[in-house]
């Protein structure tokens, strides 16, 4: 007897309407909108479109934009490698080491910092980092230091809310990966002589990259953007590229520059992340080059 | 049509949240709760006394949830608090960090932005109008219409005031720790010059492309408002190189980071200049040897207004809120929070009377006032001045 079955696809529709609506359509519209020009100070409606053009590329892409962009890819990629240099012995241990209740108990404490809001979880750094703050109270009144540190309005500052804002998105995909390695294989490197270091580069690293590569896509793409972090920390010298777009579209009330800053944005972000990405698969296969094993054929 | 003015475009403000902002939230969470409970009890009180005429006879009725869209720590939030009880509805206050963001949010949301009460600067209402973002004020709805000191009636920005109803205004100037800067600082062009010296790395200049401008323009007896191609040229070549390596932070809320020991010297709006004595007395710390400055020669003048969204759903909430807000001892309670001249009448002697610390930092004398000037928001340097503003920030985070 046949049964009806549905289509394949079906399953996927919905999540596949979601994301045409509410991820594609707009970038789409803020695609169109950046060939636009904004309408006379009181004038109805945010964007005319009567008249297309890259003017408003060209009006953006200026020696400050690129300066603050490459101060952001900076900020945000050195971010990106302390996240995996910490993330990566976090999901480790949790995934590898720790007996099954205490994996769920640090699971729990690597989300917890998520309950609170974003915004709330950043400002708290003032308190402990600012110049009458927790820890320089705490230097001063123990005599370990004479004058308090000027953290707050510094570049360390901003890594330092950066990396402990997006860490947990780092942990989770790797723990992921390094969670689903049999313990089987550890073992079996372990029976063909290999040591712990040894069986850790060559088996559990390269297991657990795709959980890496995806961490690192997870923390890099939101950072690139993220100017609150920066400018609740950073100070002056948190500038990134997020503010300059805000600048653009509501500060000067330009929404179609600043949908071309955005577009710019976009695609210089792929690029960066493509680049990156050719460039691991490309030492990958070398490494994999070198360390080939050719097991000869018994006759 | 004449150009349009502007004022001062405050930012950041619901990015920084001090701890009493921080303190209020937690409030209007708790008032949405009590809020709930009051409105029946309100209601049972009206009826019972309802044959006394004290004022309430005349008060809009009003009930629900009123929508108001602000600026950071701008009420005082025992009266936010209190508005369930005195009228009846709950206040849901969301904050704004400039007028262009206020403009912004409301354009993309034509129709459904969903709030009932904004408070924005004289000089934006022209657009606001001409966008028909605002609705035409019912005045018979707002009974104490004639608490307002007719000096602030009928500004070029709303003649009439058929949309906006005057709230406060005030000014900008900076404060320093003269404990670090011994000298004595009165003017703009001490505040770039101690900025590059013994406050370099320890300045926050607000942050607003008017107010980063502005100062430079008033240091060299320009008008801020300039036309002149030449005079923004001039002032990015000095705020880029002069100024900007200097700055700490852009921070429109100063007063909770200075006391906190970020700042030496913050370009400030006068009432939030007063608070960062609280805060520094709060924090423990000596707020003595800080001064606070008018900007000299020439500075800003700003108004607010509350005006009540063309798509507001609860349009009598907010007509009891600001009849309310127009009775002299309310009024004169939500200024001695936020420190910034009130418009209705008396509200100075209330303020003088009680002995309001720090008067001279609320009240802006007429000789003050006759080197103030509003602004004016022009089609022709809005581009120019946005990127003058972003070489800046560029230049200071290098």
């Amino acid at each position: 007897m046949r049964r009806l079955r549905a289509p394949k696809y079906l399953l996927a529709l919905p999540s596949f309407v979601w994301y045409g609506f509410f991820f594609a359509l707009p970038v789409l519209l803020m695609v169109v909108n950046s060939f636009g020009y904004k309408p006379a100070v009181g004038e109805k409606g945010y964007v005319r479109l009567d008249k297309l053009s890259f003017d408003n590329y060209r009006d953006v892409w200026t020696d400050d934009f690129r300066s603050v962009f490459f101060s952001t890819m900076r900020i945000a990629g050195t971010a990106t490698l302390l996240c995996v240099v910490i993330g990566l012995p976090v999901a480790y241990y949790i995934a590898i080491k720790a007996g099954p209740r205490m994996k769920g108990l640090m699971l729990l404490l690597v989300i917890v910092p998520f309950w609170m809001s974003f915004f709330v979880r950043t400002s708290a750094w003032k308190i402990v980092l600012s110049e009458f703050g927790v820890l320089n109270t705490f230097l001063v009144d123990n005599g370990i230091r004479n004058a308090p540190i000027d953290i707050i309005g510094t570049r360390s500052a901003v890594m330092l809310a950066l990396v402990y804002n997006y860490l947990p998105l780092m942990v989770f995909p790797i723990f992921v990966s390094l969670d689903r390695i049999e313990p089987a294989l550890r073992e079996a490197s372990k029976d063909l002589g290999a040591g712990r270091i040894r069986t850790f580069l060559s088996v559990t690293a390269p297991l657990a990259a795709p959980g890496i590569t995806a961490g690192a896509i997870l923390t890099f793409i939101p950072m690139a953007g993220d100017y609150v972090t920066a400018t609740i920390l950073g100070g002056a010298k948190g500038n990134m590229i997020g503010a300059s777009i805000y600048n653009f579209a509501i500060q000067g009330q330009d929404v179609p520059k600043g949908a071309a800053a955005a577009a710019i944005l976009i695609i210089l972000i792929l690029t960066v992340v493509l680049s990156a990405g050719l460039i691991v698969a490309a030492i990958r296969y070398v490494l994999k080059q070198l360390r080939r094993v050719d097991i000869p054929e018994s006759t | 049509m004449e150009d349009i003015r502007i004022l001062a475009p405050r930012q950041f403000h619901s990015q920084i949240v001090s701890r009493r902002n921080f303190l209020a939230l937690g409030a209007g969470a708790g008032l949405v709760l009590i809020g709930c409970g009051d409105d029946k009890e309100a209601t049972g009180t009206a009826s019972a006394t309802g044959d006394e005429p004290t004022g309430a006879a005349s008060a809009p009725q009003a009930s629900g949830t009123v929508a108001l869209y602000t600026w950071g720590d701008y009420h005082d939030p025992d009266l936010v608090a209190e508005a369930g009880d005195a009228l009846g509805i709950t206040m849901n206050v969301q904050f704004y960090a400039s007028n262009e963001e206020l403009i912004a949010k409301l354009e993309a949301t034509r129709g459904s932005s969903g709030f009932d009460l904004i408070v924005p600067t004289g000089p934006y209402l022209p657009q606001l109008i001409s966008k028909e973002l605002l609705t035409k004020l019912d005045k018979s709805k707002i009974p104490n219409w004639g608490n307002i000191d007719p000096a602030y009636l009928g500004k070029g920005w709303d003649p009439g005031n058929e949309y906006a109803v005057p709230r406060d205004w005030g000014t900008t100037g900076f404060i320093y720790d003269s404990s670090v800067i011994t000298r004595e600082l009165t003017t703009w062009t001490d505040y770039f010059d101690a900025a590059a010296n013994e406050a370099s790395g320890e300045t926050s200049a607000l942050d607003t492309t008017d107010n980063i401008l502005g100062p430079y323009f008033w240091a060299n007896g320009i008008s801020w408002n300039t036309e002149e191609s030449a005079d923004l040229d001039a002032a990015e070549e000095f705020l880029v190189n002069e100024f900007a390596p200097h700055i700490k932070a852009f921070d429109s809320y100063p007063s909770t980071a200075l006391a906190e020991g970020a700042y030496n010297m913050s370009m400030a709006w006068n009432g939030d200049a007063r608070q960062a004595y609280v805060r520094l007395e709060e924090a423990g710390r000596d707020p003595e040897p800080w001064k606070w400055v008018v900007g000299a020669p020439m500075t800003e003048l700003w108004m607010d207004h509350y005006a009540i969204p063309a798509d507001a759903k609860n349009p009598d909430g907010s007509y009891a809120w600001i009849n309310w807000m127009l009775e002299p001892d309310i009024a004169f309670r939500d200024l001695s929070y936020i420190g910034y001249n009130m418009t209705v009448k008396g509200t100075d002697k209330l303020a003088a009377d009680a002995e309001l610390p720090r008067l001279d930092m609320i009240f802006i004398t007429d000789e003050q006032l006759k080197d103030m000037e509003e602004g004016i928001i022009s089609d022709k340097t809005q581009n120019r001045k946005v990127e003058i503003y972003n070489a800046v920030k560029a230049a200071a985070g290098a």
